[in-house]
């Protein structure tokens, strides 16, 4: 008995489960999870079919309530190194910036209006500048990271309720600032759709 | 009494249990209940024992954080730029001339004047006659109407002018204010101009009053935006 019970138990664990790109979209599998310290670990990772498929979630940060428009938020007190991966999702409006799998940090964000679309897709960093002067719009890009070559960034913005950009992707200073420090050339954004 | 051995044949008979299941999940081909079971039933365990961990779609999380969907109404505007750039540099601002250039080179005539083109006199609208008399027949009186109040002038047949022209006519007197009525046999009604009053009315004084309100508070709460924003570094993008 104890032996077929055993031999069950390792045949099930053999047998492989299903990849998240086999779902529908939207579709995830739940994984099981612990907060600890104002983080929300994910011990199996997680990946789901709306996520790129190179991003597996390790842990995100605790935020129970809704952010307000110039909210952000950052603990990189875990031990995590590697390349930054930063997620985009403007139709939820946030920004998330993962570090092996694991949230650094997250912000409400600005993006284009109607006429000045935000592009959806995944981009890699192309140009890093502490001070940048737009010369489409006259405008200054503090903590400018570039995606396109046209036009298109991520860089410091106000953040308030009811505007929008000509296209980049606006989000608070001082997360700005944050993520211009660890962020490198040649990283991958992801910016899901509106 | 629960001996050892009795826990351990009733884990190895749930184990047993969960991984028919799961096998006959497989056949069946919900593969999402086994994945569920199997990363949320088996491998959960232990850490939902130590931290009692919940089975929350993580998706969730990131929604929870947002502040919500932007809706067309809450478009106002796109951000405006900033006067001073972070740290005091100061970047010359390009002057940029704010008029269509179809505006500026258009050459706008004068408008012609309204009655018709300069040096002839506008046609009278009452008929002059041609010996300078007003007559019955030329200005009857109107037929009788409720008039309102407030008239001063009121045509009856006796008022009518028949003065002969060698006759020096009487000095014009200011004309009352209030409505005129003037007898041109169509009981047209004209308003001269009133009186302003000099002092503005309680209306007047609540527009200037909120008026004065409102740029105070416009001034304001753009210092405190400037303030916030370059200490943000804001900028539009």
């Amino acid at each position: 008995m104890r032996r077929v019970s055993l031999a069950l138990f390792a045949a099930s664990l053999m047998i492989p489960c299903t990849h998240p790109h086999d779902l529908a979209a939207g579709e995830a599998i739940t994984m099981p999870r612990r907060e600890d310290r104002g983080r929300i670990s994910f011990p199996l990772g997680y990946s789901s079919a709306t996520l790129p498929r190179d991003l597996h979630i390790r842990s995100l940060l605790a935020i129970d309530k809704r952010m307000k428009f110039g909210d952000y938020r950052w603990d990189d007190r875990i031990a995590a190194t590697g390349a930054t991966r930063i997620l985009v999702n403007l139709r939820l409006q946030t920004i998330s910036v993962f570090r092996d799998g694991h949230e650094l940090g997250t912000a409400v964000i600005l993006y284009g209006s109607d006429g000045t679309p935000t592009p959806s897709g995944t981009f890699r960093i192309l140009e890093r500048a502490r001070h940048h002067r737009s010369n489409l719009y006259d405008a200054e890009m503090p903590y400018m990271l570039r995606l396109t070559m046209g036009g298109v960034a991520i860089h410091a913005s106000s953040v308030r309720e009811g505007f929008a950009t000509h296209g980049c992707i606006g989000v608070p200073a001082a997360f700005a600032a944050r993520l211009f420090a660890i962020a490198r050339k040649g990283d991958i954004v992801t910016i899901l759709p509106a | 009494m629960l001996s050892k051995s009795m826990l351990l044949s009733t884990a190895y008979a749930s184990l047993l249990v969960a991984g028919l299941v799961s096998t006959t999940s497989i056949f069946n081909g919900d593969f999402r209940f086994f994945t569920g079971l199997a990363s949320g039933g088996l491998a959960a365990a232990p850490i939902g024992a130590a931290t009692g961990s919940r089975t929350i779609d993580p998706m969730d999380d990131l929604a929870l954080r947002s502040p919500g969907f932007r809706t067309k109404g809450m478009l106002q505007m796109k951000k405006r730029s900033l006067r001073s750039s972070p740290r005091g540099q100061s970047s010359p601002r390009r002057r940029v001339e704010r008029v269509l250039p179809g505006v500026r080179d258009h050459f706008v005539p004068l408008a012609p004047p309204p009655f018709g083109p300069v040096g002839v006199p506008p046609t009278p609208s009452l008929p002059v006659p041609e010996d300078g008399r007003w007559t019955e027949r030329m200005a009857p009186p109107a037929p009788l109407t409720p008039i309102p109040p407030g008239f001063t002038f009121v045509p009856t047949g006796e008022d009518i002018l028949t003065e002969p022209p060698d006759r020096v006519p009487a000095p014009l007197t200011p004309i009352p204010p209030g409505p005129i009525f003037v007898p041109t046999g169509e009981d047209i009604i004209t308003e001269p101009p009133g009186r302003v009053p000099a002092v503005p009315e309680p209306s007047t004084w609540v527009t200037m009053i909120l008026g004065v309100f409102g740029v105070g508070a416009a001034v304001r709460r753009r210092s405190l935006w400037r303030r916030t924003a370059t200490d943000a570094l804001g900028a539009p993008g």
